[in-house]
């Protein structure tokens, strides 16, 4: 997950631009008390996503308090109970993420970067570790669907197909440990939004990687005359889909700020990565 | 149960907003007529519950569509009937071995539509799509076949930020309903409160 999914100020409430702050501050807590100081540079407003959606669908109030940034005292911030569990287990599968993001660079990415990659590794691996060890069985899932991406990869798989393991891989993150109706519902949702960050950055990735030859899934359709259409049909196709099996969840708070980034967000982020005149407001939150 | 859609007036695959209105409409025209509102909320319901299900292959719409079957083509049923249950029945990897079973010259309109649907459960949707649109050159009467191609294709197009804009208006324009009648039965209503205790708010009145 790379900083796709996220809230579109402009159409923003301040008092859902508090809460989605305060959500993602407490995360970055988290992760500082969990994995120490490095790792909160990682973060990316994605998992704020997440984990608001795992408090959503359920009725637990995490309750919020007036808090200060560690990063910068005096600005003040809210601070969402960080015995919370679903924060705590957000903290975790970020490391999941980035470990595997890391593996993936070291798999086909430059030299320069390669090697800044597998400098950072032996780190990486340790915090995989004891991240693993936290979450316990769903780093299995996370590795066999790695393995199978690089299977797919291998042989020049359709779009389909190369977007279905990372797309599981939310899935799984998603509903694990969880207990919420429609939880089918839930199961679907993750799959769309994990499609559609993938598609994302096979677009947002695509001129670079025909440059370097590495793998992506759009390449074959490069050349044709209507492929930013195309490639905006299909991030459309995959977040309407999304936005379906949202409709049939049962939220219990943060219904506007979810709303805002599936709709909103997810619009002003397609357009800037299909180069159609980017919006000034990029830069979110 | 009749279709829904029938009941509501529309095609199959009308939109969310489109079957609230027609229900709206409808439901202004009968509403003293209690056997007709039974039918419209049953209906109204149906579509909302199952809207947005993962395919169309949802209980009243497949009902429809063996129906439209027995009557034109009594093999058609037989052929698919039984990989049309395994959907309906969340067994999708069992659907897809049958179908795929399925030899080559036999491969009509019908086997591309449940090919659809089985793609579009497993959120394949850039082959979903595909094979809906082949199910629907095959056979572009089929009204099953058209709604799913339809849908696929208004999400395509970025449907869903249509469905924000419209939200955000229906917001702003009727917040609580209040129209120029509820004006007037108020101010009738605080003149005649005026009246009672002496004093008056609408001189003519």
């Amino acid at each position: 997950m790379l900083g796709y999914i996220r809230a579109h100020k402009p159409e923003m409430k301040f008092k859902d631009y508090e809460l989605y702050k305060g959500v993602y501050c407490t995360l970055c807590k988290a992760l500082g008390k969990r994995y120490g100081f490095i790792p909160r540079f990682i973060l990316s407003y994605d998992f704020t996503f997440f984990a608001m959606v795992r408090m959503a669908v359920r009725n637990q109030c995490p309750g919020f308090k007036q808090s200060h940034c560690s990063f910068n005292p005096a600005k003040k911030c809210l601070d969402c109970n960080c015995d919370n569990e679903d924060i705590a287990y957000t903290a975790d599968v970020t490391i999941l993420m980035m470990y595997h993001k890391l593996c993936d660079n070291i798999q086909d990415s430059g030299f320069f970067k390669r090697f800044l990659c597998k400098l950072i590794m032996p780190y990486a691996k340790h915090l995989y570790k004891k991240a693993c060890k936290r979450t316990g069985d769903i780093c299995k899932v996370l590795e066999a669907q790695m393995a199978r991406q690089q299977e797919i990869e291998k042989r020049n798989g359709n779009l389909d197909e190369a977007a279905d393991p990372s797309a599981v891989m939310l899935s799984e993150l998603l509903v694990h440990n969880i207990e919420c109706e429609e939880k089918e519902s839930l199961r679907k949702f993750g799959y769309m939004v994990g499609r559609w960050v993938y598609i994302t950055d096979a677009v947002n990735d695509c001129e670079e990687d025909i440059k370097d030859g590495s793998f992506n899934p759009l390449k074959k359709r490069a050349d044709d005359e209507n492929f930013t259409e195309y490639c905006e049909e299909m991030m459309n196709l995959t977040i309407g889909e999304a936005i379906i099996s949202y409709k049939r969840l049962k939220i219990f708070r943060f219904d506007d700020i979810l709303t805002n980034i599936l709709y909103d967000g997810v619009y002003s982020v397609t357009q800037k990565v299909l180069k159609k005149g980017g919006t000034e407001n990029e830069k979110s939150v | 149960m009749r279709n829904p859609y029938e009941v509501l007036g529309l095609e199959q695959g009308a939109s969310l907003d489109d079957v609230k209105k027609a229900y709206r409409e409808l439901a202004r025209i009968h509403n003293n007529d209690y056997q007709k509102m039974d039918e419209l909320n049953a209906a109204y319901d149906t579509i909302v519950m199952n809207f947005g299900n993962k395919n169309r292959s949802n209980t009243y719409a497949n009902t429809n569509a063996q129906y439209t079957y027995e009557a034109n083509t009594t093999e058609g049923t037989s052929e698919f009937g039984d990989i049309r249950a395994k959907l309906n029945s969340g067994r999708i990897d069992d659907a897809e071995m049958l179908l795929d079973g399925i030899p080559h010259q036999r491969r009509n309109a019908e086997w591309f539509y449940l090919k659809g649907a089985i793609q579009h459960r497993r959120g394949w949707l850039e082959s979903a799509a595909e094979s809906f649109e082949r199910a629907h050159n095959m056979d572009p009467q089929n009204p099953e076949y058209t709604a799913a191609f339809k849908q696929l294709n208004r999400e395509k197009k970025g449907h869903y930020r249509q469905e924000r804009n419209t939200n955000n208006n229906n917001g702003c324009c009727d917040p609580c309903g209040c129209d120029g009648c509820d004006i007037c039965t108020g101010l009738c209503c605080a003149d005649c409160c005026c009246e009672c205790m002496g004093g008056d708010l609408i001189r003519c009145c």
